[in-house]
């Protein structure tokens, strides 16, 4: 890399006397080498500076900004299915943000990543601020706040541009050449320090700090002693590696209730459990309260039977798969 | 293969025949299949340029048309029961006759690989000279390798909208990046020209001409693949009966190659290989002298008792075929819709795999993910509990009682296990972990 930067730029010293087809033509190359914009952008951007490339290329930074918005104007219409979930947290809080586009080479394209990293970081440092400004309400050790669609654009981005991330979004449609919107975004809060989070995406990576993937999970715990110790979950059940798999049966079997409250009829042991939460148990035949799901991991036991095991107790978690029907 | 994809095609055909009853054309099989594709960019044209292709090749009378919406708004296809976004369509050369695909998504060209519809044997990459390679055109060549394709030819489109420094400059960049990715870059070849112009029948220089080009190059550079008839002979058995004064006779359908009366032959799969002679070949009830790879036949073959062959095993060319249990495969995981399950699985499950005549118990591990989402497609390493007659390219089903998991093709073949991991086999997860506590 740093001999092709070399090669170019002696190539672009040596053009003054030499023939000035080739000269511009390798001039062109390296603004798109250096820049990465549309061809046709940079060689107007040559045409206008009269081939300076370094006014040329400033030129392209300074129009990128206004061609990536029509850009974006142009492609609004079109759908966007694929995309990707970024997670970011830390002791107190955690992030998960969903942001769109329209094939799933994007998807798998760096830039488009690191855009989601970028966005993710961004959320996540605008909740760490509302949550230190809030005066800790006390009702609920744990809170969720969600952003909408617009609430997420108008988020300012602490560059020196002062831009929004609606702005880096449609930069990025510009250069990427595919709409994308930025979905939603949920946050967990926690006011206890005994509460902990963990979280996974599948299939996973990491990039900055944060985790990606087309699917997410997150959960909030807090440790207790165990209650009931069995025999049988000493063996396989490794604490370190618990967490992971918890978000990984968090992924795959979709719960949407946590239910704590023991499954017998005739046991009032509701204490724990809330109306709105035993109304949603039952989606379907299929069982989707999270404490009575079997273990995915390891079928022959249920998550409370694991979970009982640990001694942790689930606070909230939260699950996005990209591009699922919210309704 | 090819015969795979043209009885597709066929199909297809017949079945528009059916909901509007017109004269049926007959196919004919005079110049050799060949299966292609387009990749490329969203915005760049690929689906202009199919139309176009269609169109130009009509004027000589060796494609129907398509105009671009047809193509654009192909239905979802359902292939082994998997939802597939993907475009057909045929048309002719001079020297070949082609079916082309079009798929908007990198899943739906997977899941085309892995359902066989219609393997692609080279593709055309498209790339617009106004934008130049893309942020993911990357990823469509990557595509094309994770596929198989290793032949491809590059169209520069929208050269009326650019002018030659720029086209010059796009193939400079396409050739340097094609390298990168392991292909021979600098002898890949490059057509420019516009789409739409062909389409609009504008400018012929860079339309019409450039589509003959094209078609021209791909000709060319993307070779014939062989043809199944060509190949040494392969049957899987599906049944083996003794016939008293005979002797054995296996019954299959012929899936390669050409079998004559007199002809060595091998039979493996589970743990045996048994070589003999072919006796006598009957089809119809009828003794024919040779038979061809599409027939169903029955064989007698000389001393063998009929214990000794079981469905499940091939009879194939000596030498040419072995039994394997450690393989590497592409398989996409059903959706519930599909018929598949709601729940992902991780490894170490066993399932039923089954291929050609055999099916068998599999252990089944995850390559670089965690767990298999249904909807999604992974790389999985298979452990079968016997070594079953396998070969790169192969495809198979993943059966758990009563569902359909997922469909696959076989990428790789490992050496045979060793004993100790064979015993390993048997073992659960638990077992394993057990297994890996003692040790610690």
């Amino acid at each position: 890399m740093l001999f092709r930067r070399l090669f170019h730029h002696t190539s672009f010293v040596s053009f003054l006397s030499s023939n000035v087809m080739t000269a511009n033509q390798s001039l062109l190359s390296s603004l798109r080498k250096k820049t990465g914009y549309a061809i046709t952008n940079c060689k107007k951007a040559l045409e206008i500076n009269d081939n300076d490339i370094e006014k040329a290329e400033n030129w392209l930074n300074s129009q990128a900004q206004a061609q990536g918005w029509a850009k974006a104007a142009k492609l609004n219409s079109r759908s966007t299915p694929n995309g990707l979930v970024g997670i970011r947290l830390d002791t107190k809080c955690a992030i998960m943000v969903e942001v769109n586009c329209e094939t799933d080479f994007v998807s798998k394209n760096e830039k488009f990543q690191t855009l989601v990293a970028q966005i993710t970081e961004a959320c996540f440092k605008k909740s760490l601020e509302m949550v230190s400004s809030m005066d800790n309400p006390q009702e609920s050790s744990l809170l969720k706040i969600g952003f909408d669609s617009e609430q997420l654009g108008t988020l300012q981005l602490n560059d020196s541009k002062n831009s929004k991330l609606s702005d880096l979004v449609a930069l990025n449609i510009g250069l990427i050449g595919e709409n994308m919107t930025l979905r939603r975004a949920v946050a967990l809060y926690s006011t206890n320090s005994n509460i902990k989070f963990s979280s996974c995406t599948h299939p996973q990576q990491v990039l900055n700090e944060s985790f990606l993937g087309k699917y997410a999970a997150v959960f909030a715990y807090e440790e207790c002693t165990p209650s009931v110790k069995m025999e049988e979950l000493n063996e396989v059940i490794a604490a370190e590696k618990l967490q992971k798999q918890l978000c990984q049966h968090i992924i795959g079997m979709n719960p949407r209730t946590i239910d704590k409250a023991k499954k017998l009829p005739d046991e009032e042991n509701v204490e724990k459990s809330t109306n709105e939460e035993k109304a949603e148990k039952l989606v379907g035949d299929e069982e989707s309260a999270l404490y009575h799901q079997e273990f995915l991991a390891y079928p022959e036991f249920t998550v409370r039977e694991v979970l009982a095991h640990v001694g942790w107790d689930i606070k909230g978690f939260l699950r996005f798969e990209c591009g699922e029907n919210l309704n | 293969m090819a015969a795979l994809a043209t009885s597709r095609i066929f199909f297809s055909r017949a079945r528009n025949v059916l909901a509007a009853p017109t004269e049926k054309k007959v196919f004919q099989r005079d110049k050799p299949h060949c299966n292609i594709g387009t990749i490329g960019h969203v915005d760049h044209g690929k689906t202009t340029l199919t139309a176009a292709i269609t169109t130009v090749l009509s004027e000589k009378a060796m494609a129907k048309a398509k105009r671009y919406d047809e193509i654009d708004n192909a239905p979802e296809e359902r292939a082994r029961g998997i939802t597939i976004n993907v475009a057909h369509v045929e048309y002719m050369t001079e020297n070949r006759h082609y079916g082309h695909t079009d798929c908007p998504g990198h899943a739906d060209y997977i899941k085309n690989m892995i359902t066989g519809t219609a393997q692609m044997d080279g593709a055309i990459l498209v790339v617009a000279a106004t934008d130049g390679a893309m942020p993911q055109t990357r990823e469509h060549l990557l595509l094309a390798k994770q596929i198989g394709v290793e032949h491809i030819v590059v169209f520069i489109n929208k050269v009326d909208a650019a002018d030659q420094e720029m086209v010059e400059l796009v193939e400079m960049e396409i050739r340097e990046l094609m390298s990168q990715i392991g292909y021979d870059g600098d002898n890949v070849p490059f057509i420019s020209g516009s789409a739409l112009c062909a389409l609009e029948g504008r400018s012929p220089e860079i339309g019409v001409q450039a589509i003959h080009k094209l078609m021209a190059a791909v000709d060319s550079y993307i070779p014939t693949p062989a043809r199944e008839l060509d190949k040494p002979f392969l049957m899987p058995i599906e049944n083996v009966y003794s016939i008293p004064g005979r002797g054995t006779v296996v019954t299959g359908r012929l899936e390669r190659g050409v079998i004559k009366k007199g002809m060595d032959c091998e039979f493996v799969g589970y743990s045996k290989n048994i070589k003999t002679t072919i006796t006598g070949i009957e089809m119809f009830h009828q003794i024919l002298e040779e038979s061809h790879a599409g027939d169903q036949l029955g064989a007698l073959v000389r001393g063998v008792k009929r214990d000794d062959i079981r469905r499940g095993m091939v009879m194939a060319k000596p030498g040419t075929m072995k039994a394997y249990d450690d393989i590497e495969a592409q398989v996409y995981i059903l959706n519930k819709d599909e018929g598949g399950r709601s729940k992902p699985f991780t490894s170490f499950i066993q399932m039923q795999m089954f291929s050609k005549t055999w099916d068998c118990a599999t252990q089944v591990s995850l390559i670089e993910k965690e767990m298999a989402m249904p909807g999604e497609d992974a790389k999985l390493r298979l452990c079968l509990l016997k070594p079953m007659v396998v070969e790169q390219g192969q495809r198979f089903t993943l059966r758990d009682g009563t569902l359909t998991l997922g469909t696959g093709v076989i990428t790789k073949i490992n050496p045979r296990l060793k004993e100790d991991e064979r015993m390993l086999l048997s073992e659960g997860k638990k077992g394993r972990e057990k297994a890996a506590a003692v040790k610690k």
